[in-house]
Parts: structure tokens; C-alpha cells; sequence
């Protein structure tokens, strides 16, 4: 097991050097250069050459490359275009936001998913099973920031239950946490469900019920337990959904966060702060389904072999 | 050469499975019907989906006006009408982008094996370690906000889907006896796989274009929501969600009726996917 943690943090090294170099090359060949806009449109020729020095945007890019790897190990990212400030203190300050908004979201979405996953497949073809189908396709054809607008109007507009904008107390979370976790919500139950279905139907379930076990402790202890691989496997995929509709569901409440942070960032082509952004949410989420990948084994005996 | 005509036995047998699930036929009816609006729209549209009412701005649903009025007095369900032409061009040609590179790569890898195969796997790994949207973003961030960037943006997220399935496929398909038959009489590779790959794994890339082309319109129009696709004052849907979101409070209609139509448009695609899954692979029903 530690060996296998081990081998899959070493590969670890090579893929987040490619991301760090797609990620770098794709934003140097975006439009709009830095120097214009630091320095203005009059800036004369000299003026711009001595900034490209300066910041070293005269040299080439696989230099700049590997030179912005040597400052990001130092924990530098460089600095904003347009306010000067530190790239890193930028996203740390942002990221704890969009942290509580991710993971308050995932957890609803796990508890609840996997909740009514277990009993739709415990009670299959009931009209709650046929009234949760048609929910969770509903759910997944539903654009988050449709969603996310529904539930202002509900809420915010008519009912004044809950802020619609902003972020500071509790009740700020809970309409961007809803509206985020609809998506994975649904994907999750639909999982749970099949995978539920598959272990019930399974030999070792049918043994265990023969044995005259109580279907509780079947369906609770056998069946989950043997059922939650996938289940895991998909919670990590998921998280990259969720990084995603984090960017959206941060600029319909104007939750101070990193989705958007970047997001304002492309539209002053602030190349920095946007390549921090995306550098850092797809390292997080190669480590999630990393973490998720060494959960799967531990909690799945069977997997340990492979 | 012509087969003998196993092949309208075989779709007319396809459909028949598909047909006896309602809400798939349900959901293709739908699907239909709004590809006939979107075409027809300057046609059927009830009022002219450019012209400007300024006395009539934000007006609520009515008689004259369905769906009601947007911020510049323009009818919503012509705008809408004429947007689903915009909306699903960019869906249809983000999956084809997706759809021919991604099956290009997959026959490529799954056909040659080997070394071509793990470096073009390798790539697609590199692909799907990004959040989806994030490299969406990414690709638009280099490329330029416009309706077309952010399909190309989005149909490069999903190659992967097809050059994986279309790999597995490929890969299955390549033990069988007609490949050898065909390598045997001296058939070149490209055209194996053209002839006799392709045909053979229709029913799986059939199933992901649909899911993917769902995936699509919700894709582009998030980016176009966020500003990094359509740009005002473009009738597609996204864009026009947007336009109306500083006016939820007296005037909920203008965002909610375009994602209305986003909703019913992805369900639809969902339903239709899903009945094609059950029909092609009957032991996951």
C-alpha cells in the first residue's frame, strides 16, 4: 500500500510538469501583451523593451517556463498585471472561499446521493424510485446558473429568506452550495443506485440473506460496503465538475472566490492571476482523484492486488 | 462493394427497441420540433426577434408577447426561436470537432497498438487531468471570447470521451475474423478502418455524440453566461440569461424563459441518450 502511494505521488511529478507547460504556453501565446498594458498605448519603443526586460518577457519561452517552475517551487507565482499584487497571496486569500463553497457542496451532495441512492435501489421501481429517475434527469439537464437564479428568486426575491449576493455569514453559503450541489447530487444517487443494484443482486448478498441475516445489516454492511467503490471513484470525478460550476455559482452571487477571481482576470487579460488559477484548481483536483484512487483500495479489499 | 442489405434489417430492428422507450421517443419528438423552429424561426417567429419596443421593456408575459419582453422591448420566445439556430450550431459543431478528432485518435491508437497508442493515450490522460471547464476557460482565455471559441473550447474537452470509447471499440473489433479476412486480401490500413472499424462501432459513438452534444449547450452557453462565448446582443441562450440577470427582481422572465429552453432542449438529448444506450446495450437495462 505505502508503495503504491509512493509510485503514484512519483508520477505524479511528470503530469503536473506538462500541465504546468500547456497551461504556460497556451497563456503566452494570448493576445494583448503585457507591456500595453502596463505602460499604456504611448508608450514608446524603448520604454516597452526595457519592461519586457524587466520581467523577463524577452526571453524564450521554454526559459520563461523553466524559470517560473524555479520561482513556483519557491512558492512564487509571479505577480498580478494589474495590481501588482503577489499571485499567491491572491489565491490563498480566494481559495479558502471557494474551499468551504466546494466541499459544504460535495458533502451535501454525498450524503444526500448516496442516501437516496441506497433506498431507491432497496426499493426499486417504487414511485419514489420513478419519482427520483425523473428528478436526477432533470437535475443533470439543468444549467447551474439557471438553477442558481431560480433559487434567488425563490428565496431571495420573494421569500427574503436567504441573501442572494455577498459572503460573510452562514446564510451567504446556502443558496451557492445548493445550486452547486444539484449536479453531482443527481450523478452521485444515479451511481449509487446501480451500483447498490449490481452487489444486491450478487452471490455474496443472496449467502448472507440465506444465512438469515437481517436485510438491514445486508443492505448496510455487505452491500455498501462492496457498493462504494465506484461510488468513490465518481465523487472524485465530480470534484472537477464542481471547480467548474464553482466559477459560475461565484459570479452569480459575487462570492469573493477564486472562480471569480480568474474570471475577472481574463477580461483584464491579467495572464498571471489567470494561469495561478487554473494551475492551482487542476492540481487540486489531480490530487483529489489521486486520493480518491488510494481510498478505493483501502476500503476495497479487492482492489489491493492490482 | 454492397452488402446484401443486412443493414436496414439491422436499423429497422435498432429502431423498433428505441420506439418502445416512450420518453425517448418523447424526447426526440422534442428535439424534432426544435430543430424545425430553430430552422424555420425567421419564418414562424411571432414578431421580428431584432426589433426594438422601448415602450414595452421588460414587459411580463402576454398576449402579444408570450414569453414577455426583454430589457430592450424584444419578444423573448422570437429571440429564443431565432437563438436555438445559434445555440445548437455551436453544440453540433463542438461535438463534431470532438467527434472526428477524438475518433481519428481512437482508431489511430486502438488500430496500431503500441507506442502510438500510450503517447496518444498519454495526451488524453493530459486532457481529462484538467477540470473540464477550467481548460474550457483556458482555451478561451487564449483564443478570444466568441461564440465559436467557445465551442472549439469546449469540443477539445471532450475528445477524449471519443478516443477512449473508439479505442476500446477498435480494439475489440480488431480480433474478430472479417479484419483478418480483410488484412489477408491485401486492404490497407486506412481503409480497414474506414470500411470495416467504423461501421462496426457506430452504436457507442452514436450514444456519445448525443450525451456530448447535452453536454455541449450547457458547456458553451455557461461560457457565454460568464462573457467568454456569445457576446451581446446575440439571441444565444446563455448570452441572453445573462443579459437579464441584473433584472431578476422585477422582471424574473427574461432569465428564466432561455434557461427554459436551455432545460428542455438538454433533457430532451438526455432522453434520447438514454434510450439509445438501453437499445444498443441491452444488458444494461
Amino acid at each position: 500500500m505505502a508503495l503504491y502511494i509512493f509510485k503514484r505521488v512519483a508520477q505524479l511529478v511528470p503530469l503536473l510538469l506538462v500541465i504546468a507547460f500547456v497551461v504556460f504556453v497556451a497563456l503566452s501565446l494570448a493576445p494583448g501583451d503585457p507591456t500595453t498594458l502596463l505602460l499604456g498605448q504611448n508608450a514608446t519603443p524603448d520604454e516597452v523593451a526595457r519592461l519586457n526586460h524587466e520581467l523577463g518577457l524577452d526571453r524564450s519561452v521554454v526559459v520563461q517556463y523553466f524559470s517560473f517552475i524555479g520561482d513556483a517551487l519557491g512558492g512564487d507565482l509571479g505577480e498580478s498585471y494589474r495590481s501588482g499584487r503577489d499571485v499567491v497571496s491572491e489565491l490563498g486569500r480566494t481559495a479558502s472561499v471557494s474551499a468551504t463553497l466546494a466541499v459544504t457542496a460535495m458533502l451535501l451532495a454525498v450524503v444526500v446521493g448516496v442516501g437516496v441512492g441506497i433506498l431507491t435501489a432497496v426499493k426499486q421501481y417504487s414511485w419514489i424510485d420513478n419519482v427520483v429517475r425523473v428528478g436526477v434527469l432533470a437535475l443533470v439537464s439543468m444549467p447551474v446558473f439557471w438553477l442558481a437564479i431560480l433559487l434567488i428568486i425563490l428565496f431571495s426575491v420573494k421569500l427574503s429568506i436567504f441573501p442572494a449576493f455577498g459572503w460573510g455569514t452562514y446564510g451567504h453559503l446556502v443558496l451557492p452550495a445548493l445550486a452547486l450541489s444539484t449536479y453531482p447530487l443527481a450523478v452521485i444517487t444515479r451511481l449509487t443506485r446501480s451500483s447498490m443494484l449490481e452487489v444486491l443482486g450478487s452471490d455474496y448478498v443472496r449467502t448472507a440473506r440465506a444465512a438469515g441475516m437481517p436485510e438491514r445489516m445486508v443492505v448496510l454492511k455487505y452491500a455498501l460496503k462492496n457498493a462504494l467503490g465506484p461510488v468513490l471513484t465518481v465523487i472524485g470525478l465530480q470534484f472537477g465538475a464542481l471547480i467548474g460550476g464553482a466559477v459560475l455559482t461565484e459570479t452569480i452571487f459575487g462570492i469573493p472566490g477564486m472562480g471569480r477571481l480568474m474570471v475577472t482576470a481574463i477580461e483584464g487579460r491579467d495572464y498571471p492571476i489567470v494561469r495561478g488559477a487554473v494551475l492551482l484548481g487542476t492540481v487540486v483536483f489531480v490530487l483529489l482523484n489521486l486520493a480518491v484512487d488510494v481510498l478505493y483500495k483501502w476500503v476495497d479489499p479487492r482492489q489491493r492486488g492490482l | 462493394m454492397t452488402l446484401p442489405s443486412a443493414e436496414p434489417t439491422r436499423w429497422a430492428e435498432t429502431w423498433r427497441t428505441f420506439s418502445r422507450n416512450r420518453a425517448a421517443v418523447v424526447g426526440l419528438v422534442v428535439l424534432v420540433l426544435l430543430v424545425l423552429a430553430a430552422v424555420l424561426a425567421p419564418w414562424i417567429a411571432p414578431h421580428d426577434p431584432a426589433a426594438q419596443h422601448l415602450d414595452l421593456r421588460r414587459a411580463g408575459p402576454s398576449g402579444d408577447a408570450w414569453l414577455g419582453r426583454d430589457e430592450f422591448g424584444r419578444d423573448i420566445l422570437s429571440r429564443i426561436m431565432i437563438g436555438a439556430r445559434s445555440t445548437l450550431l455551436a453544440a453540433v459543431g463542438s461535438v463534431a470537432l470532438s467527434g472526428v478528432v477524438g475518433t481519428l485518435i481512437g482508431v489511430l491508437a486502438g488500430y496500431r497498438g503500441g507506442v502510438a497508442d500510450s503517447l496518444l493515450m498519454r495526451a488524453m490522460d493530459l486532457v481529462l487531468s484538467f477540470p473540464y471547464f477550467l481548460l474550457a476557460i483556458l482555451v478561451v482565455a487564449v483564443a478570444g471570447p466568441s461564440l465559436r471559441n467557445a465551442a472549439i473550447a469546449i469540443g477539445i474537452t471532450y475528445i477524449p470521451q471519443y478516443a477512449r470509447v473508439v479505442r476500446g471499440a477498435t480494439f475489440e473489433v480488431m480480433g474478430k475474423e472479417y479484419i483478418e479476412a480483410a488484412h489477408a486480401s491485401g486492404v490497407r490500413g486506412p481503409r480497414i478502418a474506414w470500411r470495416h472499424v467504423l461501421p462496426n462501432i457506430n452504436a457507442p459513438i452514436i450514444v456519445i455524440t448525443t450525451v456530448g452534444l447535452a453536454l455541449a449547450i450547457v458547456g458553451i452557453s455557461s461560457l457565454s453566461f460568464l462573457g467568454l462565448g456569445a457576446q451581446p446582443p446575440s439571441p444565444e441562450w446563455g448570452a441572453m440569461l445573462a443579459s437579464g440577470r441584473q433584472y431578476v427582481a422585477s422582471a424574473p422572465h427574461i432569465s428564466i424563459f432561455p434557461g427554459v429552453a436551455i432545460l428542455i432542449t438538454v433533457l430532451s438529448l438526455n432522453l434520447v441518450g438514454d434510450g439509445l444506450r438501453d437499445t444498443f446495450d441491452p444488458t444494461l437495462r
